[in-house]
């Protein structure tokens, strides 16, 4: 059973499970990092935020990151992109797989982006691809709880 | 109704209430997941919009509830209780909230340390069951002997008359680690985090001098200022900072803890590293003036706090940076010519590199290395 908690960020509020570790940098504003499993990769979630151009949008971005991104990664492969939502803010969720050659591994992530009063708002979601069938539903709650701060 | 009688209904309530926490947080599992299926398997039928429609704004306050709600609510009723057990003298039981609604999360603390040598900001990451954080609570002094379980023994005793509310400005970092700050007061900080891993500085007012020690195993240690990491190191540093000025003119508090400042810095720096990939003795010295804007915030739940920030700078900084390294056996100058940056917001494009680079940095740091 998983077990939430609440947390509050600079901008933005949403829920966790309890068990997660919680870290950040100065780069990163916040980092939930699942327990260990036998995965080569630890799954975790990553928050930034970030001052853009006041003209920036998500569409812009999204529209940057398609064109570099299959050059990027190997084996680059988009599964999903669809518009989300955090509360009244509107952003873009895009989901892919890619394959680590240092570890020959397939990872699977997921960023959503949300731009909202000149911040760009970032989160990136990464797991081992073997782990997506049960890592999608407590990430699926995460996003969902996702609120900015109005 | 007698106080006896208000104490003992308050906590069959508080347990029942619990008890409905618990299970309303086992139903919502099971509700999203139907939710998610419905999603799935009801493509474009009236009968979906329907639902949503019905059960939507339930979901919605469901959640707001688990979210905003119940802990603050249980908070507020085991404060009455508590005033209750004060009353009639009793023990006081503190933090069963924390037990049951939070069960104890191992929470970490990540922090910065200011590299003397490169003027570059670390990731440090303190793990430890019993929360380290902690030593964000302001005006603490901490005697450089203690170890970490005298420390956070005392902590356990002091905490529970510490409001969770003084907690402040916890971005402030004059040194090394997490900080304890009070800009015009001289302190002591030592901060322990993973058991071979020890930073001491010494601050008075706004001038600091410190040393700091760090022996670092293969704890999690990156430097976050490039896009690419660098491999956890075995080695040492010692660093001495020969002089940190610091004059804010101006400055404007937000309500979390961070806000916007005015700024005149000035670091020299000298230090000795030691790492796996060589030995070098360097100085650096950097000065900043500019605008300074702290978006921060504590995450509070229940006693346990986690800090984060997003610093950004307006304004000139200029470093320079030169180091004696012995690489291999022979030594090396390395350094930087002065450079004079200004920091602006992100255009699309390099939006979109961030995020590749996030993307990127998401498995470098958390994958494990192969055995074989």
């Amino acid at each position: 059973m998983t077990i939430w908690m609440n947390f509050l960020g600079p901008g933005f509020t949403l829920i966790v499970p309890s068990d997660w570790l919680i870290q950040a940098t100065p780069e990163i504003q916040v980092i939930f990092l699942a327990p260990e499993t036998n995965q080569m990769l630890q799954t975790n979630l990553m928050i930034t935020l970030r001052p853009v151009e006041p003209s920036v949008t998500v569409v812009d971005i999204a529209a940057f990151l398609k064109e570099t991104q299959q050059t990027d990664y190997a084996e680059f492969v988009l599964t999903r992109e669809q518009p989300i939502n955090a509360g009244t803010i509107a952003g873009i969720e895009r989901m892919f797989q890619w394959v680590d050659r240092a570890e020959n591994m397939r990872v699977g992530q997921c960023q959503g982006i949300f731009v909202h009063q000149e911040v760009l708002f970032t989160l990136t979601i990464t797991y081992a691809l073997e782990e997506k069938e049960r890592i999608q539903p407590i990430f699926d709650e995460i996003v969902d709880s996702l609120r900015l701060v109005e | 109704m007698t106080l006896n009688e208000l104490d003992e209904s308050l906590s069959e309530f508080i347990q029942m209430l619990t008890i409905f926490n618990h299970q309303l947080a086992l139903d919502w599992d099971k509700l999203q997941r139907d939710w998610i299926e419905c999603d799935i398997i009801w493509k474009d039928d009236s009968m979906r919009e329907n639902f949503v429609r019905e059960w939507g704004d339930m979901k919605n306050a469901i959640q707001h509830y688990r979210m905003f709600e119940s802990i603050r609510y249980i908070e507020f009723l085991w404060q009455r209780k508590q005033a209750l057990d004060e009353y009639f003298g009793r023990a006081i039981t503190h933090f069963v909230v924390d037990e049951l609604v939070l069960h104890q999360a191992p929470v970490s603390l990540a922090g910065y340390e200011l590299d003397n040598n490169t003027d570059s900001e670390r990731l440090v990451i303190l793990r430890s069951q019993n929360v380290f954080s902690r030593s964000l609570l302001p005006d603490k002094t901490v005697s450089t002997s203690d170890t970490m379980a005298d420390y956070i023994e005392r902590e356990d005793t002091q905490l529970s008359d510490i409001s969770p509310h003084v907690i402040r400005d916890p971005v402030e970092k004059p040194g090394n680690g997490i900080a304890i700050s009070s800009e015009n007061s001289a302190q002591v900080v030592q901060n322990i985090s993973h058991s071979n891993t020890i930073i001491q500085n010494i601050s008075i007012k706004n001038y600091l001098f410190s040393y700091n020690i760090a022996v670092r195993p293969l704890i999690i240690e990156h430097s976050l200022k490039r896009v690419t990491f660098d491999d956890p190191s075995i080695g040492f540093k010692i660093g001495v900072s020969l002089l940190k000025m610091r004059g804010v003119f101006a400055r404007w508090n937000n309500a979390i803890g961070g806000g916007s400042s005015f700024d005149a810095q000035l670091n020299m720096n000298a230090g000795l590293d030691k790492s796996e990939s060589g030995t070098s003795f360097g100085l650096s010295a950097n000065s900043f003036v500019g605008l300074k804007l702290n978006l921060s915030g504590t995450q509070w739940a229940g006693r346990y706090v986690s800090l984060n920030g997003l610093e950004s700078k307006l304004g000139i900084e200029l470093k320079v940076q030169n180091k004696i390294a012995i690489e291999n056996g022979w030594p090396r100058i390395r350094g930087s010519l002065p450079s004079i940056g200004i920091v602006t917001p992100l255009s699309p494009g390099e939006a979109a590199n961030l995020m590749i680079a996030l993307a990127k940095s998401a498995v470098g740091l958390f994958r494990k290395q192969s055995t074989t």
